[in-house]
């Protein structure tokens, strides 16, 4: 008996030496082998890899495009649009979703649903640009770089200032902002600017004065506004940029009108066509293309406002999805220091300023004895012909209301009161109705106030402890 | 589904499994055949019939085998079989058979004889020693389990011929959703498992195919990405992997549904596991033949309104003629020199098309196979082909499948699966969806759509498009059974599943709104590797006492690599690649994730009715954060056959009770642990743009899930009962943690804040009401109940997510907008949402319910005829969701006249007012549109659809040299109740990429067809 068990025992020994424990060492290998998840996927560039040096050329042009995307693209916001929708720069024509003009944007308000985008991706700009002004200053970059940086600082803040109602500027430390004046951005804008006019040389260090010129004139800082827009040349430009190679970095506001299939927008109704065709048909800074016999007449689809479709009616200010949008020119510059001298009370020096682009342009002068209030309302056109589509028209308008200044404004919407066929010729005939041409049927007051700023968004709203 | 089980495998109890990655799984392989033991070399043949106790008809397809060895075949149609190279000495006989109990017969072969050995088979409906592996550690006897196991048989209980796999998952496992997205060639569907259990991942249940992880989520869509051009420009449809599989292959199927049960698959299995069994061939047996014809159509039913059936897409009598053919008859008879024939009319004052751009799709199949055995060696050949087209102009969908399946008996200890399928499938889409240059939405929209005019000629232009999708699938996969000695055993799994699909979108030079022309190409590469170990060591304490201790490790990674170019104006006609164009760019994206584990898990049996598991599964995975470690997903669960008990009166059948616990996960996104940034070009230069927040702590979702329930058999096993309870509780839920905007950071941080709560019931009966030798009548229902609930939503704020609402008290991805009190009342909309009274989220609006259904149920029956006829019919009913018409807001902000504002315009062309309108039709219809309508466009779900009726007739030897032939007749959806509420379209006609995502959203598609199947499968 006993040496039965012994003999099965050392039989079991040695089947477990021959079969069972090697399979138990395979499976232990393979349970060693299974605990390697170590893996490392292209594509998406860890945070840490931006200290670099070599990477802050790229961290700077990031910054650039941030502020481009904000201003006007599908990548980011369309913030130029649908601030031109509220002011009537333009008309809607169609689609109200994918690049369309939302329904509260069409009658002239901005749901905080709706300033999701606008907001996020201005606070994103202003982010990536300080968030780099951070990081070059704690590793050390050069004065061009910092210059740089810091002017696309500036224009984020100054965009954030001109657009939204209020201000949220997060602490240094971290943490949640607490709503501000809206005119906190202006300030920060301001010293962004100045540091990139003090560290920059060339075009970034012109950019920077127009942009310290624009914001200080928001401030209502007029003599350093005026101060810095006269070492401003007038031919000189500086833009955000656009691309044709990749829908995310098309200027939406052509992007959205392109027929491809988009025809969302018009400038049929506008001011800028009343005045266009029948006010100063030699204004070549506005620009509107009617279409063809073989072109789609109307917008893509139909308009609740209007009834049904309405004509499309193209602008041309920006010809191309790869044109640029104006961040400053010299010509805004002379604006300012006109609007500069009007605020000293000075009417016929600011005419003066003023008539300095139309003789550029080839128009008429205007006279420069007109009274301040009068050449106010001079001055309110030519901001609104010079700086047409380019985002600035809501921030002139609260500006000019908030500090109570002259003259009259001409936004609004100028139509045939028949319906969606007829113009309004501005002529002071009598269209169908009996009411007279020579004005317009909607403006930025009646029948409704229209924003003239957008709100905070709701995302802010729920994610913001200290906004309500 | 309980009731008919099938029975595969040899009882062997101790292959079981473990897993690692690469060449730890060649070597293991390699290492158990160097093991192995040589053959014995005595032996002698057994032979018998297996019948039915009773009636002592014979048995056909019982699988009958020598308990301990690797011997075993199938029975022929009378029942008969023979099993050779038996060695000789004391054996067991076993054999198993769909829907009867073990039974098994000891003998003693003597070597060079033949052994007698006849075996009769009582009835039994829970089949309590069916094998089944998803779930156990290798697999388990159904007794010794604790939770419930859905199961398809489908010799035993697919009646009709399934068109893909996700019809035939439909209706027929209580807890399994299958909504199809809609009717466009190549859609699939999305399945849910005891509903949502994660609110940012998919929640798509994990497939596996004989053992070998496959791709579970849906394809890509064909179209550029949206910042290359706009998203929609496609037929915006996904295509489903499960239907790159024949249902012809397919043995049978298990669904486990939850954590209780998927627990030993660890970070993946949240969402349930899906397992498909593909068929083998019979040891030792002779060649048998299938071949299967079918024939039939798809017709698209009403989803209209009356008199509108079919949405400006055809006209009610369709009397003129299908719209492609009629435009060219047009087109030709204008060239030459005649008139336009006028094919417009107007349908209540619209614009409509005289023609139909719908059509009856013809569909064609043709499969075949061939399966036996030659000594150790078994084999089943399959291939098929079909071509499908669907009822939009330009949808087709052909698709070639092949398979091999092999297996080698090498030894008496160690078996080896192979397995192996290549299909190839190409879908040919019309534009469609939410595509701004496609049929539907421009048929839709009508006079004010993007080309301003309904008119079929000016409609047709938009067919000139290409848009095609190729997959090319192939999945191989083996399996190493090794059982050393009698109480230790091992299985090693390895698998390898490819997809290459590549989309392409043409809109050619000239095409109508891009007249330059763009083309889009896109070639992507899925790539899941699966290797899978399990060792399991058998011991006995005492004769009642026993038990198998199970160990094991799994690897899995999967890979998605996919590179696109984009071009857009080309030099002029013909056929174009991206390199022609005048600018194109390409794009490439690489994402590799692992995930791998290992187990331990033992069971502990007491007098073979009391089974108790205990395990646990430790994970890690590449997308957890770096601050975290392994993950431990523990799981217990029991088992006990009360009926086994001596006290149990025989008068009350066979009962099992059970009940688990466990514990799953679901892995975070591959990125959302880094902080990054994407590198982007921009005017010439790259530039850096922030990309993800990261979450170096995060980790995966955890799912722990309860239930009991029993399984019994009753009243002589004619009446079949099984209820589940479970309740579900996800923590460290992956919610999308909004970030201030202010900030700067716009994207949201993925973290384990949340916590969610699915619940509810699973249920089902199945009776043999009449069951005589030559009429039957089987009636079965089920019903499955689910619940969710946000419990808690830690650091994050109420959010969207999945096109609805997340907040807590609220079902998850809840529905949420604007509510309308009084709809049908002239008078004005009483929305306000009464904090307190009515469902009001934290943004005033109103919750309306969860999109996904609270409420399944399923009825299903058959009536035998003599001569074998059988009458089947399968449907299904989903209540308790809400869906939201994502077409009629498109078209109704666009001051579309909308098929429901019909009375609207009719009052205003009446001269009336808008103070005429009701509550409703103020918020939909009125001008300017109310800028909260498209809050307002939610509607309830319900539907009742009658999945399939079946008219089998086997023709038995009627057709010479066929050993049978069988002739179904089959209508698939074909009849419809849909709740009135939502009073256009179909539930089933949802959004782009609707298989990941929970949304329930309408979009400009059409629903799924009815089909009609003529089916004939001959085997000889």
């Amino acid at each position: 008996m006993v040496d039965d068990t012994r003999e099965r025992t050392r039989a079991m020994h040695a089947s477990m030496r021959r079969n069972v424990v090697p399979a138990l060492s395979a499976g232990l290998i393979a349970l060693v082998a299974a605990c390697d998840t170590s893996v490392t996927n292209p594509g998406p560039t860890p945070d840490d890899f931006l200290n670099n040096p070599d990477a802050f050329a790229a961290v700077v042009a990031g910054a650039r495009r941030t502020l481009s995307d904000a201003l006007n693209t599908d990548r980011g916001a369309f913030t130029l649009y649908w601030s031109a929708a509220v002011t009537f720069e333009i008309n809607p024509a169609g689609s109200t979703g994918s690049f369309g003009i939302p329904v509260d944007v069409q009658s002239g308000s901005v749901d905080a649903g709706t300033s999701n985008a606008p907001w996020g991706t201005a606070n994103e700009a202003r982010f990536v640009a300080e968030d780099a002004i951070r990081r070059f200053n704690e590793i050390g970059a050069s004065n061009a770089l910092l210059a740089e940086v810091s002017l696309f600082a500036g224009y984020a803040n100054r965009l954030l200032g001109e657009t939204f109602c209020q201000a949220v500027i997060p602490p240094p430390d971290g943490g949640f902002g607490s709503p501000s004046p809206h005119t906190d951005y202006f300030t920060r804008a301001e010293a962004h600017f100045a540091s990139a006019v003090t560290l920059g040389t060339g075009d970034i260090q012109t950019a920077a004065r127009a942009g310290l010129a624009s914001v200080r004139a928001s401030l209502g800082n007029w003599g350093g506004a005026a101060s810095e827009a006269a070492l401003v040349p007038d031919g000189f430009v500086f833009q955000a940029a656009y691309s044709d190679q990749d829908q995310n970095q098309f200027n939406a506001l052509v992007w959205a009108n392109g027929d491809a299939p988009y025809r969302a927008h018009t400038e049929w109704g506008t001011f800028a066509e009343a005045y266009s065709f029948f006010l100063e048909p030699n204004d070549s800074r506005i620009n509107i293309i009617l279409p063809g016999p073989g072109d789609p007449q109307t917008g893509d689809a139909g308009v609740a406002k209007f009834g049904g479709q309405v004509p499309w009616h193209r602008q041309d200010k920006y010809p191309e999805t790869s044109s640029g949008v104006n961040l400053s020119s010299g010509w805004e510059m002379r604006l300012i220091e006109a609007e500069a001298a009007l605020a000293g009370g000075n009417a016929g020096p600011a005419v003066d300023l003023m008539n300095i682009r139309r003789a550029d342009l080839g128009l008429a002068l205007y006279d420069n004895t007109v009274s301040v209030d009068s050449a106010y309302s001079l001055l309110k056109l030519e901001r609104q012909l010079e700086l047409w589509l380019e985002n600035r028209r809501m921030g002139d308008l609260r500006r000019w209301i908030n500090a109570g200044t002259p003259g009259v404004v001409t936004d609004g919407l100028y139509v045939d009161n028949d319906g969606p066929d007829g113009v309004s010729s501005l002529d002071g005939s009598t269209d169908d109705d009996g009411l007279t041409e020579s004005g317009p049927v909607e403006t930025m007051t009646n029948p409704v106030a229209r924003a003239l700023c957008f709100p905070l968004s709701a995302n802010e709203i729920d994610t913001n402890p200290n906004v309500s | 589904m309980r009731g008919f089980r099938s029975y595969l495998r040899r009882e062997s109890r101790a292959w079981r499994v473990a897993s690692s990655s690469g060449f730890a799984a060649l070597g293991l392989a390699l290492a158990l055949l160097l093991v192995a033991t040589p053959a014995a070399a005595q032996t002698g043949t057994v032979q018998g019939t297996i019948v039915a106790a009773g009636s002592g008809l014979g048995i056909s397809g019982a699988q009958v085998s020598i308990v301990g060895t690797d011997i075993g075949t199938a029975t022929g149609r009378d029942g008969s079989f023979v099993l050779l190279n038996v060695p000789a000495g004391q054996h067991t006989v076993r054999a198993v058979a769909i829907g009867f109990k073990v039974g098994t017969l000891q003998l003693a072969v003597q070597g060079g004889q033949v052994t007698q050995a006849d075996l009769r088979l009582t009835r039994s409906v829970l089949e309590l020693d069916a094998v089944v592996v998803t779930g156990t550690a290798g697999q388990a006897r159904v007794r010794e389990v604790g939770n419930t196991i859905g199961q398809i048989d489908l010799q035993a209980t697919v009646k009709d011929p399934p068109q893909n796999v996700d019809q035939l998952l439909q209706a027929r496992v209580p807890g399994l959703q299958v909504m199809q997205s809609n009717g466009n060639a190549g859609a699939g569907a999305s399945i849910r498992l005891r509903g949502p259990v994660s609110t940012s991942q998919s929640n798509q249940p994990i497939i596996y195919i004989d053992g070998v992880r496959v791709r579970s989520e849906g394809y890509r869509r064909n179209g550029p990405p949206n910042g290359i051009d706009f998203i929609g420009r496609s037929g915006n449809i996904q295509s489903s992997p499960l239907n790159d599989i024949n249902p012809a292959d397919i043995e049978r199927i298990e669904v486990i549904k939850g954590s209780a049960a998927s627990t030993l698959y660890g970070t993946e299995a949240a969402a349930g596991v899906i397992q498909i069994f593909t068929k083998k061939g019979a040891r030792g047996g002779a060649p048998q033949w299938t071949a299967q014809v079918d024939q039939g159509f798809a017709r698209t039913l009403p989803f209209g309104t009356a008199g509108d059936d079919f949405v400006r897409l055809a006209p009610p009598d369709n009397s003129v003629g299908f719209c492609p053919d009629k435009v060219a008859e047009g087109l030709a008879q204008f060239e030459a020199g005649g008139t336009l024939p006028d094919l417009s009319t107007t349908i209540n004052g619209v614009g409509a098309p005289a023609c139909s751009w719908l059509r009856n799709g013809w569909r064609q199949k043709y499969s075949g196979s061939v399966s036996g055995g030659v000594g150790d060696f078994q084999y089943f050949l399959a291939g098929g082909y079909e071509d499908n087209e669907g009822t939009l102009p330009m949808d087709q969908e052909q698709k070639v499948t092949t398979r091999g399946n092999f297996t080698f008996s090498i030894l008496d200890n160690l078996r080896v699966d192979w397995n192996t399928s290549f299909t190839n499938f190409d879908v040919f889409n019309t534009p469609a969806g939410n595509n701004a240059q496609g049929l539907t939405l421009n048929a839709f929209r009508a006079e004010r759509n993007y080309r301003q005019s309904n008119n079929p000629y000016v409609i047709d232009s938009l067919l000139n498009q290409e848009i095609t999708t190729e997959i090319n699938r192939f999945i191989s996969g083996g399996t190493v059974y090794y059982t050393p000695v009698s109480w230790f055993s091992n299985r090693v799994t390895i698998g390898w599943d490819q997809a290459q699909q590549e989309n392409r979108n043409l809109r050619p030079f000239g095409f109508v709104s891009a007249p330059e022309g763009r083309l889009f190409d896109e070639q992507i590469s899925f790539t899941t590797l699966t290797f899978d170990y399990v060792g399991n060591v058998d011991y006995r304490a005492s004769d009642e006492f026993n038990g198998t201790f199970s160990f094991g490790g799994q690897s899995i990674t999967t890979e998605e690599n996919r590179i696109f170019g984009w071009g857009r104006g080309f030099p002029g006609p013909g056929a174009p690649t991206v390199t022609n164009a005048a600018t194109f760019i390409s794009q490439e994206d690489r994402i590799r994730v692992v995930n791998a584990g290992f187990f331990f898990q033992n069971v502990f049996k007491f007098r073979d009715r009391w089974f108790l598991t205990g395990g646990i599964r430790v994970d890690g995975n590449s997308a957890f954060g770096s601050d975290l470690g392994l993950q431990a997903y523990p799981k217990a669960s029991l088992s006990y056959v009360i009926s086994d008990e001596s006290f149990w009166p025989a008068s009350l059948g066979e009962v099992k009770l059970r009940g688990a616990l466990g514990w799953s996960g679901r892995a975070p996104g591959a990125f959302d642990a880094v902080r990054t940034w994407e590198a982007v070009p921009f005017a010439g230069d790259p530039a850096f743009v922030p990309d993800n927040p990261g979450n170096p702590e995060i980790g995966p979702e955890r799912t722990r899930e309860i239930e009991f329930g029993l399984d019994a058999a009753l009243v002589n096993s004619r009446v079949s009962v099984e209820f589940t309870w479970y309740n579900q509780k996800t923590t460290d839920a992956l919610f999308s943690v909004r970030q201030a905007p202010s900030n700067g950071i716009l994207t949201s941080r993925t973290a384990n804040v949340g916590a969610i709560r699915n619940a509810g019931i699973e249920a089902s009966v199945n009776a043999a009401i009449i069951d005589s030798p030559n009429w039957g009548f089987d009636l079965g229902t089920n019903v499955y109940t689910n619940k969710s609930l946000v419990l808690d939503l830690g650091e994050a704020v109420p959010f969207g997510a999945g096109g609805g609402w997340v907040e807590e008290g609220f079902p998850v991805m809840g529905a949420d907008g604007l509510v309308i009190k009084n709809p049908n009342q002239v008078a004005e909309p009483d929305s306000l949402c009464i904090v307190g009274v009515d469902p009001c989220n934290a943004s005033g609006n109103y919750i309306f319910g969860p999109q996904q259904p609270e409420i399944i149920w399923g009825i299903n029956g058959t009536v035998r005829f003599p001569k074998g006829i059988t009458l089947s019919a399968r449907g299904e009913y989903q209540g308790g969701a809400w869906i939201f018409d994502s077409a009629a807001d498109n078209a109704l902000s666009r001051s579309v006249i909308w098929p429901l504002c019909a009375n609207a315009e009719a009052i205003l062309a009446g001269g009336g007012t808008v103070d005429q309108f009701t509550a409703r039709e103020r918020v939909e219809c009125q001008t300017p549109i109310s800028s909260r309508a498209d809050d307002a466009l939610w509607f309830p779900q319900d539907f009742f659809k009658l999945r399939d009726i079946t008219l089998t007739i086997p023709f038995g030897t009627l057709i010479p040299r066929t050993q049978s032939a069988t002739l179904s007749l089959s209508a698939q959806n074909f009849v419809r109740w849909i709740n009135s509420d939502l009073r256009m379209f179909d539930p089933e006609m949802s959004s782009r990429n609707s298989l990941d995502e929970q949304n329930r959203e309408i979009s400009e598609h059409i629903p799924p067809p009815a089909v009609f199947t003529a089916s004939l499968r001959i085997t000889f």
